[in-house]
């Protein structure tokens, strides 16, 4: 196609470019595309590994049903509806400046990113205290767990290690994602091309942290809101 | 290059108003479900838990197809954004196991019916059952 | 293909080419690579040493296996040689050993693209793979594991004394290796395919490989996370599995398989697609049947996740659900069964010639329908409770997996081995030396159906009680031996060739197939001008036409 001398021989590594075109693909169009299609690819893996924990859920849950709700009483909904409100803000203004960024509109790129970050933090901060309230309570699972009163030592220790395993991983996603976005804010920040001539990488992130919204809005239910 | 898509395709910018719409949609179901979870609807627990993960539901295909830009994106891309949850129902097969080891057929009843798996373990094989006995004549061929 | 533009028949005779191994020679200029046809050759050397590591853990098997009451292992050690012996001819050699090489190496000359889609993370997968095998040989060196390559629960997460940690973390790395891989062929096969290059004018190597891809980015993910929950039961006491701790043993086996079975496939489609590949160039034929063995792959890959239960017949699965699994697990014989009718058909009335990987397709086919059949009788739910970790299930898989897949794996290395390194092995040699593999792998594994019929246990090293299984297992130890030595003649002449084989041309099997175009070793952009193609598949009338048969003697370049 039109590229075909696009390859000089000098330029013998591949990779290290300035522009935000690689040398492997013929067009932006097919690069944003391939970049899209990979990340959702990557999402795909991301789907199964929490499902398998989802999958684990639901069995301990409908064999353990009044376990887990005694112990879901140590949760503290409040708390849990500040977060849920936070992520889904955060989504929105990631959502924001992946469309600045469609629109080359780096001041609301930035504008949009920085909620994001401030957004990604606040939720591990409640979750810090969420946390300390269980260990406070001996809640975690180990020789040291005291269940909470009214409910089985077992059924109730798969309950927090449920919960710890299943938000630690959850928290874990918010922690690369505040790496990712701070990341991607510096890079903004510095205009450098990578980001400024292309939105695809913007884009890329705010997939990413769609989907870690997307797994807080099934954990919220399932370990907040458990019916009697 | 060969499927490749007219330029600009999926270079579609959303409306301000449609995502803050959608967010307020979000909080909405969001406090729907917080206020579903204290009611008692007919049907017990599991009616609250398909309301529960209904709603989650929903709001999880808002935040595909308007954050993520899965309404607007390419037939390939909309493909791969399926295809995850798909393959998810697959891996919750494995809990067909654990529902269907109760309806283990047999020891039957005097009407022929199968007894139900905590039933048919307080069957204490006596001296005088039949099935010791079976287990003597396996021996004596032998 | 024919139509690359003027420049596309290049005199591959010039010397003194660059070419992509000798551009730049610093180790940094490897070590950094970008380029897949390096991070193909990285991968062989890496899996080459595992593979005679783990070879060397087969052969301390066999060697014990020798004397009813065993000859020199403690059974505990014994039980840390067959573990390390499975754990990395699985996670190190058979998961990735196709894909790595040869997939790493021809998907981007087949579809006539620059590069994968994402050449960093390519290379990224390639240490997460090193660095997750550092970590086995280190859980190896460090007094090793014990648990067997399944790491059931509560025994690997509670009780095991050994180094579980290092190994499960090394096996999580390994997936994240495949993953990326996986992601990386998936975007390239959709996105970067040459102008021309329509999903059917693909050579069938690309379908198996998109559908290999396919069941690792939806597979491997679920054991990673159930291998990492196992690790924090084991660390931390945070109870997932262990009745102890409230948990079900058996829902590890159920995700664990979830993944494991599919991943069998994961090791043996990559190899039906090299049979596809050899078998059309060796009886310049079109692969009969192409549409059928192009979806046979793609149903083989959405069957595979619906048969995990049939490693749990004897587990306490429900039976009704067992039923459903040794159903599906016999209608997947059906997409495998098309691929061999299909393959056996492209034979039938094609100019055949005895090449090195032409032998190794066929002794492919052989072993592979012995393998499949006798799997058969496994899925079936009775006979499988008498079989069920008997040295019968030990031949079974070693059929599938040496036979069928390391089958494939040294077919396809010996066909793109010329494109590889620009040079030819001796075709004569290597034609004995794949009889010589042919038999002395029969000879290891065919016994072990007779004696784990009669009911010899896997995972056992004292059998002093049966003691007339000893004959089988001098059998099975004299074959292992006999192909150990074919192994070794096979690496020896390969690096003999490196040095002093002839030069190859461009073209040596008269092959069809973009690869083919270009010359041998490949030029590191791999094409001068991005090719248009004009003709379809295995299109080998047309290339016969053309007078580019590479004859129907030896190939150019043989003596």
């Amino acid at each position: 196609m039109a590229a075909t001398g696009a390859h000089a021989d000098e330029h013998l590594e591949h990779g290290e470019h300035e522009g935000p075109l690689h040398e492997q693909y013929e067009d932006i169009d097919q690069q944003n595309e391939s970049y899209i299609v990979g990340m959702w690819a990557f999402l795909v893996t991301e789907v199964m590994f929490f499902g398998a924990l989802f999958v684990t859920y639901v069995l301990y849950r409908t064999r353990y049903q009044h376990d887990f709700w005694v112990s879901h009483l140590e949760t503290n909904t409040l708390l849990g509806g500040i977060n849920t409100t936070v992520l889904l803000t955060s989504s929105l203004t990631v959502a924001l400046a992946v469309r600045a960024a469609m629109l080359k509109n780096r001041t609301g790129v930035i504008l949009g990113l920085i909620p994001t970050l401030m957004g990604a933090v606040t939720f591990l901060v409640i979750k810090y205290f969420e946390y300390a309230e269980k260990f406070a309570h001996n809640h975690y699972p180990g020789p040291t767990f005291i269940p909470p009163s009214g409910a089985a030592k077992g059924p109730s220790q798969i309950f927090f290690s449920m919960y710890f395993g299943m938000t630690g991983l959850h928290g874990i996603h918010v922690l690369i994602g505040i790496i990712v976005i701070g990341a991607l804010l510096y890079l903004w920040y510095k205009k450098r091309p990578v980001v400024t001539e292309d939105y695809v990488p913007t884009e890329m992130v705010g997939l990413y942290w769609h989907f870690v919204d997307l797994v807080w809005i099934f954990l919220f239910p399932l370990y907040y809101l458990i019916p009697k | 290059m060969s499927n490749k898509s007219p330029v600009g395709a999926q270079h579609h910018i959303t409306p301000v108003w449609i995502y803050l719409a959608n967010w307020g949609a979000l909080l909405v179901f969001m406090g729907l479900t917080i206020a579903c979870a204290k009611v008692s609807f007919p049907g017990g627990s599991m009616t609250n838990n398909i309301v529960a993960m209904t709603i989650a539901s929903i709001k999880a295909i808002l935040v595909i197809l308007i954050f993520m830009g899965v309404w607007y994106t390419t037939k390939l891309a909309k493909l791969w954004s399926i295809i995850g949850f798909l393959w998810l129902t697959f891996a919750f097969g494995i809990l067909i196991d654990y529902n269907t080891r109760d309806a283990i057929p047999g020891p039957y009843d005097d009407a022929g019916s199968a007894l139900r798996y905590g039933k048919a373990i307080d069957l204490k094989p006596t001296p005088g059952d039949s099935a010791p006995e079976v287990h003597g004549e396996a021996k004596k061929v032998e | 293909m024919s139509s690359i533009t003027a420049t596309g028949t290049i005199p591959a005779a010039e010397p003194a080419e660059k070419n992509y191994l000798n551009v730049t020679t610093t180790f940094k200029s490897w070590a950094l690579t970008h380029d897949h046809k390096r991070i193909g050759v990285m991968y062989l050397v890496t899996i080459a040493i595992f593979f005679a590591v783990g070879s060397l853990m087969a052969g301390l098997i066999r060697a014990e296996l020798t004397s009813p009451t065993g000859n020199f292992l403690e059974s505990e050690t014994y039980n840390k040689v067959f573990t390390a012996h499975g754990v990395i001819m699985i996670f190190w050699v058979l998961l990735a050993a196709v894909p790595g090489i040869l997939g790493n190496f021809v998907i981007p000359l087949m579809i006539g693209a620059r590069d994968v889609a994402f050449p960093r993370l390519n290379l990224l997968s390639y240490y997460f793979f090193v660095g997750g095998g550092l970590l086995a040989i280190a859980a190896v060196l460090s007094g090793g594991v014990d648990t067997g390559w399944t790491f059931y629960v509560p025994y690997a997460s509670l009780y095991s004394n050994s180094q579980v940690g290092l190994a499960v973390t090394g096996a999580f790395l390994a997936g994240f290796s495949s993953i990326f891989t996986a992601v990386n062929f998936i975007v390239t096969v959709h996105k970067m395919r040459a102008p021309g290059m329509t999903w059917f004018r693909l050579p069938l190597f690309i379908w198996s490989a998109y559908a290999t891809s396919l069941i690792v980015v939806l597979g491997t993910p679920v054991v990673a996370i159930t291998l990492m929950m196992m690790l924090a039961e084991r660390t931390l006491h945070i109870g997932f599995f262990s009745p102890e701790l409230g948990g079900d043993p058996v829902l590890f086996q159920h995700l664990f398989w979830f993944y494991s079975h599919p991943a069998v496939y994961i090791m043996i489609l990559p190899s039906f697609g090299v049979q596809s590949e050899l078998l059309a160039a060796f009886s310049r034929k079109r692969v009969f049947g192409y549409h059928f063995v192009a979806f046979s792959s793609l149903a083989i890959a959405v069957l595979g996740f619906l048969v995990w239960g049939h490693h749990m017949f004897v587990s306490s699965q429900s039976m009704y659900q067992g039923v459903v699994f040794s159903l599906i697990t016999f209608l997947i014989a059906v997409p495998t069964a098309v691929k061999i009718f299909n393959w056996t058909s492209t034979i039938y009335k094609g100019t055949v010639r005895l090449h090195a990987p032409m032998i190794y397709a066929i002794s492919f086919m052989g072993l592979f329908i012995i393998g499949g059949l006798t799997g058969l009788y496994l899925s079936t739910m009775s006979t499988d409770i008498h079989l069920t970790n008997t040295y019968f299930v030990v031949a079974h898989f070693h059929y599938v997996m040496v036979g069928g897949a390391i089958t494939g794996l040294l077919g396809g290395i010996h066909y793109w081995w010329p494109k590889m390194f620009g040079k030819m092995y001796p075709d004569r040699l290597a034609q004995i030396t794949a009889i010589i593999v042919f038999l002395g792998f029969n000879l290891t594994f065919f016994p072990q159906f007779i004696v784990g019929w009669l009911g010899m246990p896997r995972r056992y090293h004292y059998y002093y009680l049966e003691p007339q299984f000893q004959p089988y297992n001098i059998m099975s130890s004299m074959g292992a031996s006999i192909l150990g030595l074919g192994f070794l003649i096979t690496g020896g002449y390969l690096i003999w060739s490196l040095k002093f084989g002839a030069k190859a041309t461009s073209n040596p099997w008269g092959a069809h197939g973009l690869e083919w175009t270009i010359p041998s070793p490949p030029d590191l952009h791999n094409f001068p001008t991005t090719p248009i193609v004009t003709d379809d598949v295995y299109d080998y009338e047309a290339l016969d036409a053309a007078g580019l048969s590479g004859g129907v003697v030896a190939p150019q370049g043989v003596s």
